[in-house]
């Protein structure tokens, strides 16, 4: 006997025998146990195990708990039960589930009490449901996007490549992408650019976002197909038949999920694909959206360019790799930036000299909703405390007056530990009950919050209450019951009863009052934190909405078409828009059409190295170039400051032209005036031009014809950054956005719009018809988020801390009623009563508050980057609150303030 | 003590007392032997077990006995074996058991 050695598991079960029998038999039980595993009925792999470990517990459970619980049995073996066991209860009949019997009388017995005080009961069980409700659905969400391994294969081996941009990626140039395949540290890495790009079903045709992919990336990633297969190598040679794999969803919707899709054929910008593989729809590779994957040198962009990839000129690549065994984000950083130095000297970049990052997968994808999303989960959990202090409050109050009782039965012989164990009962069941109705509430509020999520939070989709969720709520709900009912449940116990019996129970309750009191103070404290964070955030977002964008979105819809550029014919593409707008101006309800290729709050952005006359040759400035339509200013509502805007005459055959906005004119010419100024790309492509390259980067000066007001392009918080505007006309990019001011109210504006447009080409891809206010409204996204959420919380804490604040005034004017009838017998006239009793309220309240000042104010340093145009230590915000809670304070206390000064003096003299 | 005062002995003891005239053994010795005797009907947990040996030595039953020296497992592990008084015991439960089956016997027939 005595196989192997006795486990953790084995000792905490053997503490469930009564600490005297341990000392005699606790050796030979452990060894018994450790033999008792070699038994062949617990050989079976897995269930075995299950089946041992229920014995054994069920051993230590029954056997050991009976002897803990049973004095005659532990007095014929001569044990000393220190807590003296159970009493009173009926012994004989427990047997095995003596102990689960037995908790199941307390829980019985719990549950009576708790139903004899339904308010009481009620207000605890939705207060403790708000607190874990709240924290569970908030945890729910913030666990899914930072905690939730990304769905590869070991993903934490799993790191994206870029260019440095400080600390976010940017592009890589293709030799970059291919010097980063060789290095050591790298198990393997595969390149990948995802771009949106038409798609030609039967019917019609539509952009949809997919990726150009080394054939690696599958390997890479550690993913399988559901059906079909990856990429070959010799899939991913120039030359090569093209091929595609696609997400199930365009499996389902485009192929009718048949198996015979594979070998099937899919057109991506007019070029038949065969579809090889299906892949899962989660695969957000190299980003969300992307539904689509042809070979790396098969990218679209590349061919549609018709440009030479091969320089460190176009980086707009990335790529993934898996670090080999042993190898850290640290190391691969240290080999990469060894290899940016050696392609520095061996082709060196003249303008900025890039440098190149590492970044782990996760970290790429939800590093930058970390910060916020551990906000909301802090928010929340203050949340979680205030409903604590709030239960814990109400529960010292119940547990006070039932002085009486708790002596009774001390005084007919139940232990001390047996009533903390029988309170701890109770409030175990409050909390499971609380529990229970806040998982309901998580799952609505979590369906709530995610209604409102910006989308810029990645993988919020696949938020749900599992068991990891539930366990979570579980142990809060275990944590809450702790919280409110150890304290309360050892005060009751702590002192000798009999004086409780024989005194009024006054100078008992007043210990229990302070404590009350206590609590009250932290709850306004931690709203005050809540609220003032809610006061900053909203503070900033008013200002936000304040911003003028520099451009008219009211009224304003927009809609992009993407026609197919056939070699370089961009007549063809003047063509289609000379034909289009014309037709979407005759659509009811639109009064103005212009068109652009870079619609402000969208993403589309060309940003291109320029030089200036008198710049030396290897000088340059960067600055976006925004394409539109000669009468885009108008419609737009983006001002002309000086100088003329675009007219039909200025075309191919006329000088270049081109309209700076301020802060390029002020880039340039600091101090001049920039009209009439000239300016031309840093560099032209290399190698030959043809007709189209000759369009797209002519080596000609533009000349400046006019100075255009800033846009703040790419959000409300966005500064405006420098610009220029071309003519189409000079610069006839194929997929533009066309911009249409509309008037009235037109219900089937989008249909008419699609109409209009297929009555020219069907085939020509279109995008959803969209509005522009709406997508301003989308960039301050999370900033309302953050304003509804904390918002939201503050009200909750808000609410709670003054059900809290009148809870103890209540109770304090109860038991004060002896004292206030003699006062007022005395000629104390109501107002006096009154006030005196809003004045203890309030001195509670104003310590909560300057507590929560200051704690708000310490806190405030770690928002302060979430905030617009708003000092985190903004004073009208944090005097504003201080007001507002002592306000609602003196509200709620007035109601118990009142009710004092009305007592009749000989009733309440009469009262105990 | 007296064997009124202990009689009738409880199922557990009966056999763990029963398992011990074969000689001394340990605790797992004399649970394994019981359920091989009984053909698995009493399989003995060990807080069961334990509770019995003790209330048994209290009693006088059982003694602690030394290792045989063929035993090649932990020293800690305790032996016991079955006293004068046990195997007294042992024999008039078995007695009263006897009259007891013998007098059921006779009133009800057995079953042809």
């Amino acid at each position: 006997m005595g196989h192997g050695a006795p486990s953790l598991l084995h000792r905490v079960l053997l503490r469930l025998y009564p600490r005297d029998f341990r000392r005699q038999v606790g050796e030979q039980i452990l060894a018994f146990w450790t033999t008792q595993r070699l038994e062949t009925r617990y050989g079976t792999p897995g269930i075995g195990a299950l089946r041992y470990w229920f014995d054994v517990a069920r051993d230590a459970m029954g056997n050991g708990l009976r002897l803990r619980r049973d004095p005659r049995r532990a007095q014929a073996l001569g044990l000393e039960l220190l807590d003296g066991g159970l009493s009173p209860a009926p012994l004989e009949r427990l047997s095995f589930p003596g102990a689960l019997d037995l908790f199941l009388q307390d829980v019985r017995f719990a549950r009576r009490s708790l139903l004899r005080q339904p308010l009481f009961t009620s207000v605890a069980v939705i207060t403790l449901a708000v607190g874990i409700g709240a924290t569970t659905a908030v945890f729910s969400i913030v666990d899914t996007v930072l905690y939730r391994p990304l769905p590869y294969t070991q993903p934490d081996e799993l790191v994206l490549l870029g260019r440095a941009d400080g600390d976010q990626l940017d592009g890589l140039a293709l030799p970059e992408v291919e010097g980063l395949a060789e290095l050591q540290v790298f198990a393997s890495t595969a390149p990948a650019v995802s771009y949106g790009t038409d798609i030609q079903w039967s019917e019609y045709a539509e952009v949809m976002n997919g990726a150009s992919v080394g054939h690696q990336f599958t390997d890479v990633l550690g993913i399988e197909p559901i059906l079909g297969r990856g990429f070959a190598p010799d899939e991913d040679l120039p030359g090569a038949a093209p091929v595609v794999m696609i997400t199930e969803r365009l499996w389902r919707e485009h192929f009718a999920a048949s198996p015979d899709a594979i070998g099937d054929v899919m057109s991506i910008e007019n070029v038949s694909h065969t579809v090889v593989g299906v892949v899962r729809n989660d695969l957000d590779f190299p980003e969300a959206g992307v539904e689509f994957w042809t070979t790396f040198r098969d990218a679209a962009l590349i061919r549609r360019l018709d440009l030479n990839p091969d320089q460190r000129g176009l980086t707009f690549f990335g790529s993934v790799a898996r670090l080999r065994d042993g190898a850290s984000v640290a190391s691969a950083q240290a080999e990469v930036d060894a290899l940016f130095e050696r392609l520095q000297a061996e082709e060196p970049v003249n303008d900025m000299v890039p440098r190149g990052l590492v970044q782990s997968m996760h970290e790429a994808t939800v590093g930058g909703s970390r910060t916020g999303l551990l906000l909301f989960l802090g928010a929340v959990a203050l949340v979680f405390v205030i409903a604590c202090a709030n239960v814990a409050g109400l529960w010292l109050s119940r547990v006070s007056g039932r002085g009486a009782e708790m002596a009774l039965r001390t005084a007919l012989g139940a232990g001390r530990r047996r009533i903390v164990t029988q309170l701890l009962t109770e409030s175990l069941l409050l909390a499971g009950a609380g529990c229970a109705a806040g998982i309901g509430l998580a799952m609505a509020l979590q369906r709530g919050i995610l209604a409102i999520v910006p989308t810029s939070i990645p993988r919020v989709d696949a938020a749900g209450l599992d068991g990891r969720v539930l366990l979570f709520a579980a142990a809060l709900a275990t944590l809450a019951a702790l919280a409110f009912g150890v304290a309360p449940a050892l005060r009751a116990t702590g002192r000798d009863r009999s004086d409780v019996l024989r005194e009024s129970s006054r100078s008992v309750a007043a210990a229990s009052t302070n404590a009350q009191r206590m609590l009250v103070v932290g709850q306004i404290a931690i709203a005050v934190v809540l609220l003032a964070g809610a006061g900053l955030f909203a503070n900033s977002y008013s200002r936000l909405l304040q911003v003028d964008p520099g451009a008219r979105s009211a009224g304003v819809v927009l809609a992009t078409f993407s026609p197919t550029l056939e070699g370089d014919n961009t007549d063809a593409i003047r063509g289609f828009y000379a034909g289009l707008l014309p037709r979407l101006d005759a659509v009811p309800g639109v009064a103005g059409t212009a068109m652009t290729y870079s619609p402000i709050m969208g993403t589309s952005n060309f940003r291109q190295s320029i030089q200036h006359e008198t710049m030396p040759e290897d000088d340059n400035l960067w600055a976006g170039n925004v394409i539109v339509s000669p009468n885009y200013f108008e419609i737009s509502g983006v001002s002309l400051l000086r100088g003329r805007g675009f007219t039909e005459e200025d075309t191919l055959a006329t000088p270049h032209v081109v309209i700076v906005n301020e802060v390029l004119a002020e880039e340039m010419w600091p101090g001049e005036d920039a009209l009439g100024k000239r300016f031309r790309w840093a560099r032209g492509m290399s190698g030959s031009m043809d007709s189209f390259e000759r369009e797209f980067f002519p080596r000609d000066y533009m000349t400046v014809v006019g100075v255009a007001g800033n846009v703040r392009r790419r959000g409300l918080d966005q500064e405006p950054i420098a610009e220029f505007y071309r003519p189409h006309a000079q610069m006839s990019w194929p997929s533009m956005t066309v911009v249409l001011a509309t008037e009235g109210n037109n219900p089937n504006l989008a249909e008419d719009i699609r109409a209009a447009a297929a009555d020219i080409d069907p085939m020509v891809p279109m995008s959803a018809v969209r509005s522009l206010e709406e997508g301003v409204q989308a960039s301050v996204a999370e900033p309302r988020f953050r304003v509804l959420l904390v918002g939201g919380f503050a009200l909750v804490a808000c609410a709670l801390s003054m059900l809290g604040i009148y809870a103890v005034m209540a109770l304090t004017v109860n038991r004060q009623t002896h004292s206030i009838g003699i006062r007022m017998a005395l000629g104390a006239e109501g107002s006096a009563v009154r006030r005196q009793v809003v004045v203890d309220g309030m001195r509670l309240a104003a310590v909560g508050v300057t507590l929560g000042l200051g704690g708000a104010l310490w806190l405030s340093r770690t928002v302060a980057a979430m905030l617009y145009q708003v000092e985190p230590t903004d004073p009208p915000t944090f005097v504003g609150v201080a007001l507002l809670t002592l306000l609602v304070a003196g509200a709620a206390c007035y109601v118990p303030a009142r009710r004092a000064s009305r007592l009749d003096p000989v009733a309440a003299l009469r009262t105990d | 003590m007296s064997p009124r005062t202990v009689l009738p002995l409880p199922a557990t003891s009966f056999h763990i007392l029963l398992a011990l005239m074969d000689g001394p053994a340990h605790g797992y010795g004399i649970k394994h032997v019981v359920e091989e005797r009984t053909e698995g009907r009493i399989r003995l947990a060990a807080g069961t077990l334990y509770e019995a040996m003790q209330r048994l030595a209290r009693q006088g039953m059982v003694e602690d006995a030394p290792a045989p020296d063929d035993f090649d497992g932990s020293g800690r592990v305790r032996f016991y074996s079955i006293t004068e008084l046990g195997a007294t015991e042992l024999r008039t439960e078995l007695a009263r058991l006897e009259q007891d089956v013998a007098f059921a016997r006779a009133r009800i027939p057995a079953e042809r």
